[in-house]
């Protein structure tokens, strides 16, 4: 114990960090009337970062072809060490994210949270969900399965619904005329790098404004 | 947060080094490690070597398929062997040159092997002609048997 208090001690004395951690973190108080259902958005953000870790994880093992794709996951299922636990884990995290980002936007919408000072939260909110979706989405053809494989065909064929331009952008979408590992390979880097990327930074955005207008205090 | 304190003042303080103390602290501590144990031990355990299967298979390539003056590369316990048919019979060695463990390439206009890294030369029989090695190729013992030649 006493090692980890110097080593802070070296630190505090250089950076000076006590009083901002008493700001923001040890006597930052949660306001009393803030039931549980206020953690929504703090547990969405949780199951993300689960995600980065474990899909950090699954990288280690996953091929982005369709002659590979299959056999690789099957491989982290059946011959990495708990690699089915990782797995599972990440599937599950998904879609904890989706059930936690949509009761936390019920709860915001329902105490009409989002109105002045805090309509961007809610803009950057919404974006969030459609980016959190999209992750989602792509996530699901990677492991190259039936299901991925006709899911991702019947998803991408709803932007077929715009007119005039329609078949354009699901051409541009599946980067062909059908799925295939060009579909696969897109959908890869959407996945792990630049949906990420994108929401990595409206999150910043996100947080940052809920630090400068303070969070909406129930009654 | 004011209710919390005044319970605090209804009784006397304990000591910090009471025995119910240090076992509310054991109790916190184990269950902390307990915790930390479970999200670190699946990850140090997926970063293992995972078991391959079929990794250390014997090489078995049929004789006619063996053509003089020809090489045939082969991966053997992850580690490139490369057969060669010469005038006295097939001759196996290890690919990985002697100087820094590039793998040979095998050159049929010369009958001999190079080097792609430093310019080795190595003649048909594994011997050193020129570049910057002194050892010869690593010969590997094999077996003929019903017209295969297997590596084991």
């Amino acid at each position: 114990m006493s090692v980890i208090r110097r080593i802070y001690g070296w630190i505090d004395n250089r950076f000076d960090v006590t009083p901002e951690l008493e700001k923001n973190v040890t006597k930052k108080w949660v306001p009393r009337t803030l039931s549980w259902a206020g953690c929504f958005g703090g547990l969405a953000f949780f199951t993300f970062l689960v995600q980065v870790f474990t899909g950090m994880l699954l990288l280690m093992y996953y091929k982005p072809h369709p002659e590979s794709a299959w056999d690789s996951v099957t491989f982290i299922k059946s011959n990495v060490t708990m690699g089915w636990l990782v797995q599972r884990i990440h599937a599950v995290a998904a879609n904890l994210m989706i059930a936690l980002v949509l009761m936390h936007m019920a709860r915001i919408a329902y105490y009409k949270i989002y109105r002045t000072p805090r309509e961007l939260h809610w803009v950057s909110g919404v974006l969030l969900l459609l980016l959190t979706t999209m992750m989602a989405f792509t996530g699901y053809l990677l492991p190259w399965t039936q299901l991925s494989y006709w899911g991702a065909k019947v998803g991408t064929e709803i932007p077929s619904a715009i007119p005039i331009i329609g078949t354009d952008v699901v051409e541009w979408v599946r980067r062909g005329k059908a799925i295939s590992g060009e579909t696969l390979g897109f959908f890869f880097s959407l996945h792990i790098w630049i949906l990420p990327a994108i929401m990595s930074a409206f999150m910043g955005m996100h947080f940052v404004m809920i630090r400068r207008t303070g969070i909406s205090k129930p009654l | 947060m004011n209710m919390a304190s005044d319970h605090a003042h209804d009784r006397p303080h304990e000591p910090p080094s009471s025995g119910r103390r240090r076992f509310c602290q054991a109790c916190i501590g184990g269950a902390a490690a307990i915790t930390v144990g479970t999200v670190v031990y699946p990850i140090v355990a997926f970063l293992k070597l995972p078991v391959r299967l079929g990794e250390s298979k014997p090489v078995q390539i049929p004789l006619d398929r063996l053509i003089p003056g020809q090489a045939y590369y082969a991966d053997f316990h992850g580690q490139q062997v490369v057969v060669v048919m010469s005038e006295s019979g097939p001759r196996v060695f290890n690919a990985s040159c002697t100087h820094l463990g590039c793998n040979v390439v095998w050159d049929t206009a010369h009958s001999n092997f190079h080097c792609p890294c430093h310019g080795a030369v190595f003649s048909g029989e594994g011997q050193v002609v020129s570049g910057p090695v002194s050892a010869p190729l690593l010969e590997i013992p094999f077996e003929v048997k019903e017209g295969n030649l297997i590596i084991s």
